[in-house]
């Protein structure tokens, strides 16, 4: 048994927080602080409030990261307040604006927000000890491998199929069985998978590089609790690109999510019986195959794509496949309806699961606080690192794969990378429009309020930030840059100018932080 | 030919653009703001926007209140809203022999007319909840002291410079400044400018241009970093302080917790965050906040003190240079001060007075050994 606001509901077997709740039909997702919409997006990569709930008294926990246990008592973090009334018809940084010409009034108002700020749980009854095994946190310990692979998606298996090196450490985002799963689907078109963990190779799964010092020293989390401080001779920075929605009125209702969330969630899928794939480019046939793995898609529509690849679509997936591109969705609690515009028509489908892939934005974020040298990308509309042609940055970093370009061949990419070759480019692509809707999913900025902040005065990217609160959120910009400077670019016709990017690159726990040894840090600085 | 204005600010920080705020109000047409970068680009957009009278020293004591009462009528001056909230600051003390040392400032504060009252172990657990009460002894605390929005403090000086006509040029530097008869003339990429009156507000670097007029101040650089967590309900609203653990934190009205530990920092103009802070932050913060062990780490930013030797900012005309005014050497409480500091530097260029509150921050207190000595000191830095 468990209890969820206070009722008792059965325990499932070998369930997280997220999958118990889902199958018990209980709501999992939360309020933002402007509460323009539910932040329904369970993400898999970066700790998103979408998927916080209060466990055991502490609070922002992502549901899915928490196995469930017998007498767990869990809190939903999405209360709707009186503030949804006053937000939803305001645009960012509206507290800016109003109640402060008499003090006591604005003290009032002050407090008010406070109150009515239930963005993530309650401080006052976090306990000394939670008795949730995820967060008993464990001391820190160095890995000192001569190479060291981030990200073990195409390009880093390429890297890792290519290099001869033994003393090899390659650490993922992932849990180790999607890691296999994914080696596996590619092994099939690609190359022979059996070659790729031998000597002392070692793969930290479940483990994110969320701070670099130098290029000898990475910190990284593993789970929620404990803390490895690797020290590599040379790194190649395989971090690849994250599915993110385009933007389309309804981009945010639940029921609308990437493709990368449904691979990591299965589940998610689970009882849909209008699924639709709405593919923005072509992705690797690899990836498409465990999409379909976790749900018969019966329609795709496909925005940029040639004919070829539509037909290895349309029979790998027995599916009708569209050419046009999704304009909107509808549906209050959950997806319901999509508007599809295809050969110059619009048609409506009845849709109750839109699972999004192919717009991509590189993860810049290690590249950059590694310092790299970075250089404007006209596929992404963002920067990206510099290399020298030989996918090198510098001395001891090397980096390929999505985060140089949206090439399909990240595998391929790979290997040229972990043998040194010269870098082949495809060709740029061609700019299409952005429209409305949800930008900012952890501040809730969306496009009408960036068109508002060019229109007053918040002239820069940084002023925007500064004025709403954009890529501060939790998932740091993980989530919303290329579309922000898209529609930024668009509104104001100017360059942008890239916010930096701060440590770290997600959530740590103090309390992973504290145990951590600060001798290794300082001794990391001499290397 | 060079254009010929009425004042120049130099450094688009907060101390410059109230400067420069103040002088319109005051009637002065033309005044122009020289930013090198974008305005609040250094330690303005960096800060944590606490606002306090709580010093250990008089004369900080004295400029400091002035500054809290500008500060509580600036929304309506600049018609934007700071999000000023005086909810307090909150000094804990952690040891008996630390007593002396909090009632002394108590007293020093209390003649100065700010009302900081002793709050028991008891009274401090209830205003600040979870706080680790094992040797906890008391608190120090004045109600008026508070937080503001440092960004929206710079939009809306920004705003009001611009309706009142003055100008900003962003991404301007003086390259040059020399002295030709009554008035300095300065180089910047957008052609020269003339000004009877230069302010030179650029914090740590104040002495890149003040070395051409041949001055040297003793301002040096430091990095300091902060914290930001993921956003909780609201647990406390004053800002707490805690001298044994080096700990300045507070929560925003978006439920974050922002928050400072002392750590070994260098002296120079890096502000990459380190490693190194978040790891000292995270074992200092639990030992005074015991909860804070299952909250989460999401941003951590570093910024630069432009320190002195005496930790107090150096304020006002240099020597016999009566028309070149320096805003540097805040150590760390530039942005509580600057309504103050632009109230009276204004005041000064447009009556040549030097007011009382501005006169022990005058640069020449460094020749005539006249140090503003400060008690309230965490393992020897300044808070």
């Amino acid at each position: 048994m468990f209890d969820f606001r206070r009722k008792k509901y059965n325990t499932v077997e070998d369930a997280t927080v997220a999958e118990a709740l889902l199958q018990n039909k209980l709501p999992l997702g939360n309020y933002s602080f402007r509460l323009h919409s539910w932040r329904n997006e369970p993400h898999m990569l970066k700790e998103t409030p979408s998927a916080w709930v209060t466990v055991n008294g502490v609070p922002n926990l992502n549901a899915f990261r928490i196995k469930l246990r017998d007498g767990m008592h869990i809190e939903p973090q999405s209360k709707r307040r009186l503030s949804f009334l006053i937000a939803r018809h305001s645009r960012a940084g509206f507290y800016y604006r109003h109640f402060y010409y008499i003090n006591s009034i604005r003290h009032f108002f002050l407090n008010f927000i406070r109150k009515i700020n239930d963005y993530g749980g309650n401080a006052a009854s976090i306990p000394e000890d939670a008795g949730i095994s995820e967060l008993d946190f464990k001391s820190s310990e160095v890995l000192r491998p001569r190479t060291f692979v981030i990200g073990a998606g195409r390009a880093g298996i390429g890297v890792l199929s290519a290099l001869e090196d033994e003393d090899v450490l390659v650490a993922d985002v992932l849990p180790e069985e999607i890691i296999k799963r994914r080696i596996e689907a590619m092994s099939l078109e690609d190359f022979q998978s059996n070659n790729l963990f031998h000597g002392s190779r070692k793969l930290l799964a479940d483990t994110t590089v969320f701070a670099a010092e130098g290029e000898h020293l990475f910190a990284a989390v593993c789970g929620y609790n404990k803390i490895y401080f690797i020290k590599p001779e040379r790194t190649f920075l395989c971090t690849g690109a994250e599915d993110i929605k385009p933007l389309f009125p309804g981009n945010g209702i639940p029921g609308v999510i990437s493709g990368q969330t449904l691979i990591r969630y299965p589940f998610l899928a689970k009882g849909a019986s209008y699924p639709l794939l709405y593919l923005e480019n072509s992705i690797p046939l690899s990836t498409l195959k465990m999409l379909s793995d976790a749900v018969h898609f019966s329609t795709v529509v496909v925005r940029r794509a040639d004919d070829k690849y539509i037909s290895e679509v349309r029979e790998m997936l027995n599916a009708e496949v569209l050419r046009g591109n999704v304009s909107s969705a509808f549906g209050a609690r959950h997806v319901e309806t999509v508007k599809i515009q295809s050969e110059g028509k619009s048609s409506y489908m009845r849709c109750d699961l839109l699972v999004i892939s192919g717009r991509k934005q590189p993860r810049i974020e290690l590249a950059s606080l590694l310092k790299l040298k970075m250089s404007y990308s006209t596929h992404y509309s963002m920067p990206v690192p510099q290399t020298d042609g030989r996918y090198r940055c510098s001395e001891t970093i090397h980096a390929c794969g999505s985060l140089l370009s949206p090439s399909p061949d990240a595998l391929l990419q790979g290997i040229a990378a972990a043998e040194g070759r010269e870098e082949e480019h495809s060709e740029s692509m061609e700019k299409v429009e952005t429209g409305s809707g949800m930008i900012c999913f952890c501040m809730d900025v969306d496009a009408e309020d960036i068109e508002y902040m060019a229109e007053n005065g918040y002239s820069t990217l940084n002023r925007m930030k500064r004025f709403s609160g954009l890529f501060m959120g939790p998932c740091q910009g993980a989530r919303c840059f290329r579309n922000a400077f898209e529609k930024f670019e668009e509104c104001t016709g100017k360059e942008i100018d890239m916010p930096t990017i701060r440590p770290p690159v997600v959530p740590v726990f103090i309390g992973a932080l504290a145990l951590a040894d600060l001798e290794e840090v300082s001794g990391g600085k001499e290397h | 030919m060079a254009k010929s204005i009425d004042a120049a600010v130099i450094g688009g920080g907060v101390n410059g653009l109230m400067t420069a705020h103040k002088l319109l109000r005051r009637g002065f047409g033309r005044v122009v703001v020289f930013e090198s970068n974008v305005i609040g680009s250094g330690q303005s957009s960096r800060n944590a926007g606490g606002i306090r009278a709580q010093f250990g020293n008089e004369k900080t004591i004295r400029l400091m209140s002035e500054a809290i009462r500008l500060w509580s009528g600036l929304s309506r001056e600049l018609d934007y809203n700071i999000l000023f909230k005086q909810d307090g600051y909150i000094f804990v003390c952690y040891s008996d022999e630390d007593v002396s040392i909090y009632s002394r400032a108590r007293e020093t504060q209390n003649r100065n007319g700010i009302k900081t009252r002793w709050l028991e172990a008891d009274e401090v657990s209830e205003v600040v909840p979870g706080i680790n009460r094992e040797g906890l002894v008391g608190a120090n605390f004045h109600s008026l002291d508070g937080t503001l929005h440092h960004d929206a403090v710079l939009h809306g000086l920004m705003f009001s410079i611009e309706r009142n006509g003055g100008l900003i040029l962003e991404h301007t530097p003086v390259v040059r400044i020399s002295k030709r008869e009554d008035e300095f003339i300065l180089s910047t990429l957008n052609g020269e400018f003339s000004s009877q009156y230069v302010v030179n507000a650029t914090a740590s670097k104040v002495n890149e241009l003040s070395s051409q007029l041949g001055i040297k101040l003793p301002v040096w650089p430091v990095r300091r970093e902060l914290i930001a967590t993921e956003p909780l309900k609201s647990l406390f609203k004053p800002m707490l302080v805690s001298l044994k653990y080096g700990i300045t934190i507070h929560q925003s009205l978006r439920g974050e917790f922002v928050g400072h530990t002392h750590a070994e920092e260098p002296q120079n103009y890096d502000i990459s965050a380190s490693l190194n802070f978040m790891i000292r932050f995270a074992k200092d913060i639990i030992k005074l906040l015991p909860f804070m062990k299952y909250v989460k780490i999401v941003r951590q930013w570093a910024g630069t003190y432009d320190m002195t030797p005496d930790s107090s900012p150096v304020l006002g005309p240099v020597g016999e240079l009566a028309k070149y005014i320096v805003i540097a050497g805040s150590s760390g409480h530039g942005f509580m001060l600057s309504p103050a500091v632009g109230h009276y530097i204004s005041e000064y260029i447009a009556t040549g007075r030097v007011d009382e509150l501005l006169r022990p921050f005058l640069p020449e207190r460094f020749e005539r050994n006249e140090l503003i000595e400060e008690t309230l000191l965490s393992n020897s830095s300044v808070l």
